[in-house]
């Protein structure tokens, strides 16, 4: 045997021997290659040291959080569309908007040192020129190092009681990011904080939704349990963002059947970041979902007009590009409001 | 449903949250229990040995040292505990171990509220 082969069949052991936290909670079967489980370096917890794993993991469960009464979602209503607002486009907004919630990611307002760049919800709409009757909601998606600045400083600067103060129609958890390729501690702890960034906001009586990123059968065990304490939660948030080819989307859908089928409940889906139709249309043909995407944004941003079956055509050279906003809002709303009449229909 | 298959390159370095402040950490409070399902590494802790508590899930309470799980707080201190934690939120379980565990790995511990 080589000197790697001992290395590695030694190095197994540490994760998946009794001392591990994850293991003894029933969150980790263990390693799920050598590969991840040999990674090291100051942006992961790595499963390797002990002290480190046992330091982060005091970092995330320390602090008491009670598990909220509500989660406040039977004051949410989720339309078929949600339109998510970048800035960069000055937008002339009529007096009857497009859509009746817009959507913002944390990464919008917080700066590169993890605090708030707003102070109340008006100055937000300022930013992004919305009228004071605009609603908005708070997509917990940012960049992963503004996300890892804001964790420093959450407590120190109240961020989470800030945010749910803030004004919004509702927020979701943070995304603090699972790959798959990644040490199974990181997932772990990734997961947990993003469960208790839900039920710290709930706690403080914002209307919130949680994030789910389960990757291994244990982390769809977790997130039943984690359902089993939360009664009343029936809206969960996915990202979609990153399957982008019909392989990786067929494998999504999988993904959202297994969360469905650990909840034993139905639930709504607010999907993030999908804007092709027929991946709408395949995911409204099996769930009941909401859609939110910048494309209507993104598009305009590149001078494209979205035509009615969501496709791009352009550039257009006749209008502003900030005049595209609008049109490209009312497409998206119109259409997954015919898809979501279709499934109602076909109900 | 992870976020994709590799994270991006030069991910950012991951820190521990900042302390918040306290302005009345109110008075200490101290249990002492033995462990409950004991790890193999309760087994060779040594008395005196810094220990600290983390609640996972709202629900149960896990003694650490060294960043070594040792076991778990009794079901009925951790209720205790938990009861007072909902009282004064923010402050964090420490303590010490006080018995061997080559004696008994259910490890006698003290942990208090600071």
């Amino acid at each position: 045997m080589s000197n790697t082969q001992s290395i590695e069949v030694q190095a197994v052991l540490p994760l998946a021997c009794p001392p591990c936290p994850y293991r003894i909670l029933g969150r980790c079967d263990g390693p799920i290659d050598n590969k991840t489980y040999l990674m090291q370096g100051k942006s992961m917890v790595g499963c390797l040291g002990a002290k480190r794993r046992g330091f982060y993991f005091g970092d995330t469960h320390e602090k008491f959080v009670p598990i909220p009464s509500s989660s406040h979602q039977h004051r949410i209503t989720l339309p078929a569309f949600i339109p998510s607002i970048r800035d960069g486009l000055r937008v002339t907004w009529p007096e009857i908007l497009p859509s009746s919630l817009f959507a913002v990611s944390l990464g919008k307002i917080i700066n590169q040192s993890g605090n708030l760049a707003f102070e109340t919800i008006d100055h937000l709409r300022k930013q992004f020129n919305l009228p004071k009757l605009a609603k908005i909601a708070l997509i917990g998606t940012s960049k992963d190092y503004k996300l890892e600045a804001l964790w420093k400083i959450s407590d120190r600067e109240k961020i989470w009681e800030r945010i749910a103060h803030f004004g919004f129609e509702f927020v979701t958890s943070s995304t603090y990011s699972v790959w798959d390729k990644h040490p199974r501690a990181d997932q772990i702890r990734n997961q947990d904080r993003n469960f208790q960034t839900h039920d710290i906001l709930a706690n403080l009586g914002a209307p919130t939704i949680p994030f789910f990123f389960p990757v291994a059968e244990s982390d769809y065990r977790a997130v039943f349990e984690w359902l089993q304490d939360r009664s009343d939660i029936d809206k969960v948030a996915v990202l979609a963002q990153f399957y982008k080819s019909p392989y990786r989307f067929a494998q999504f859908l999988k993904n959202m059947r297994a969360i469905q089928n650990a909840a034993q409940r139905q639930l709504e889906f607010l999907v993030v970041g999908v804007g092709q139709k027929y991946k709408i249309e395949a995911i409204r043909r099996e769930f009941k979902a909401s859609i939110i995407c910048s494309k209507p944004f993104q598009a305009a941003l590149a001078g494209r007009i979205i035509k009615r079956n969501l496709e791009e055509e352009g550039p257009n050279l006749l209008l502003p590009r900030k005049d595209l906003v609008i049109p490209n809002i009312e497409q998206y709303v119109r259409c997954c409001e015919r898809i979501r009449q279709q499934r109602v229909s076909a109900a | 449903m992870s976020k994709g298959p590799n994270p991006p390159p030069n991910p950012p370095d991951i820190n521990p949250r900042d302390p918040d402040i306290v302005e009345d950490p109110g008075p200490k409070q101290c249990w002492t229990f033995r462990l409950d399902e004991p790890t193999a590494a309760a087994a060779n802790v040594k008395a005196g040995t810094a220990a600290t508590g983390s609640i996972y899930r709202s629900k149960r309470i896990m003694v650490f040292t060294e960043g070594n799980a040792l076991g778990f707080v009794p079901d009925a201190e951790a209720k205790e505990i938990i009861k007072s934690l909902q009282k004064q939120g923010n402050r964090r379980l420490v303590g010490d171990t006080l018995s061997n565990g080559k004696e008994s790995p259910h490890v006698l511990v003290e942990l208090c509220l600071n």
